[in-house]
């Protein structure tokens, strides 16, 4: 199967448009030194943020404090849904081996993978640049890994969408026919370990941005497991006139339950699903700018994909390495690329 | 695991390591060259007022 040329087409413009997106904020960092003469590499470490400089090497910036809080907050929200029976009754054993297995892999296996990439590939890649660029202003930094990080992974992600050869990498997030705090994670491991944006931002943790790389994993981390949650957080915003206001700068900056939700449905019929967009994790911003985003402020009836029917967990974790059992399935052994 | 799937990891290897490479590239290339650039900048005015 072969990719739609006006897709092609608008990957490459859009790609390129990206390489400025990308220098955007370096260049305005650039700008206001150049205007203010502000040389912060010229000034001794600033000991007023003792906390922030103390998560300034890579060990600690992916340190613990982080994954646990995010962690707890995974759990705290999963415990919610389930008070509340929003998955109702469409959580098979199947689907929950697929959430656990997802989840679980995304602490055992590709924690270990980007420790040892900050440890020692890191140093081998690129030799001498380890906190080489700690002048870097907080807020720039900040400014910097949320460009770098976010549009990186709507790249990422988008691809899987476009690219007919990738989507059965990306197949098992959208298998589901519920939405929930496990979904975040249900990822292929294949798909989670070639994550570009955590080697990315791993990097640039190196160089020196280690506290506003903590900063928006964590204001990250928060965004998509709630874009992604059965607990419409949103829907106030769009009930009261008074915040509507507020609604219209949320929904276009960042992922929303309701745009997200648009992404998983399993149909674009009901002007409401919008699996061939709304690729943004944290920012919907890039949507917005690269015509992918579809905004309704409802939430479509039904989720995941039409002519899925139940692939074994472990297929769905570790396709292509492990097929699936189910004749015409696209994680099959002969099956289609894309169905 | 077949040749096509090995093929097909590759491939996808490739992507991810554009997709990295590509604005890590940018990024550090411009924070050098922000460096770079303003201390050159601020080398020559001192130089320039030393010499009036």
């Amino acid at each position: 199967m072969k990719m739609d040329a006006e897709v092609r087409e608008r990957i490459i413009s859009n790609g390129l448009a990206s390489v400025l997106i990308y220098a955007l904020p370096v260049a305005l960092m650039f700008l206001t030194f150049y205007f203010t003469g502000q040389r912060p590499w010229q000034q001794t470490p600033n000991t007023s943020v003792p906390l922030l400089h103390y998560y300034q090497s890579f060990e600690q910036a992916l340190g613990p404090l982080n994954n646990y809080a995010l962690t707890l907050f995974v759990f705290v929200l999963g415990i919610l849904e389930f008070s509340f029976g929003l998955y109702e009754g469409r959580w098979t054993k199947n689907e929950r081996s697929t959430d656990i297995a997802c989840f679980a892999a995304s602490y055992i296996v590709i924690r270990p993978i980007v420790t040892y990439f900050g440890l020692r590939v890191l140093p081998i890649v690129l030799p001498g640049l380890k906190n080489h660029f700690a002048w870097v202003p907080f807020f720039w930094g900040v400014f910097i890994i949320c460009v770098a990080d976010d549009l990186t992974q709507y790249w990422y992600h988008r691809l899987h969408h476009q690219v007919p050869w990738l989507w059965r990498f990306h197949r098992t997030h959208h298998s589901a026919a519920y939405m929930g705090m496990a979904m975040a994670s249900r990822q292929n491991v294949i798909y989670t370990i070639f994550f570009s944006q955590i080697y990315l931002t791993a990097a640039l943790v190196y160089v020196g941005l280690g506290g506003p790389a903590l900063i928006v994993l964590g204001l990250k981390g928060i965004i998509t497991t709630l874009a992604h949650s059965s607990i419409p957080w949103d829907k106030p915003f769009y009930k009261y006139k008074v915040l509507h206001p507020i609604a219209w700068v949320l929904e276009r900056l960042i992922s929303t339950p309701a745009t997200h939700h648009a992404h998983h449905a399993d149909t674009t019929d009901d002007g409401i699903g919008y699996y061939k967009g709304n690729f943004g994790n944290m920012f919907f911003l890039w949507d917005v700018i690269f015509g992918t985003a579809h905004i309704s402020r409802e939430y479509p009836k039904s989720y995941g994909i039409t002519h899925y029917q139940g692939d074994q967990w472990y297929a769905q974790l570790l396709w292509p390495i492990f097929k699936s059992k189910v004749e015409g399935s696209e994680l099959a052994a002969n099956g289609p690329m894309v169905k | 695991m077949r040749l096509q799937d090995m093929t097909l990891l590759a491939k996808k290897i490739v992507v991810g390591l554009v997709a990295t490479a590509v604005p890590l590239l940018i990024l550090l290339g411009g924070m050098h060259l922000t460096r770079k650039a303003l201390t050159s900048k601020s080398a020559t005015e001192q130089v320039s007022s030393q010499a009036k």
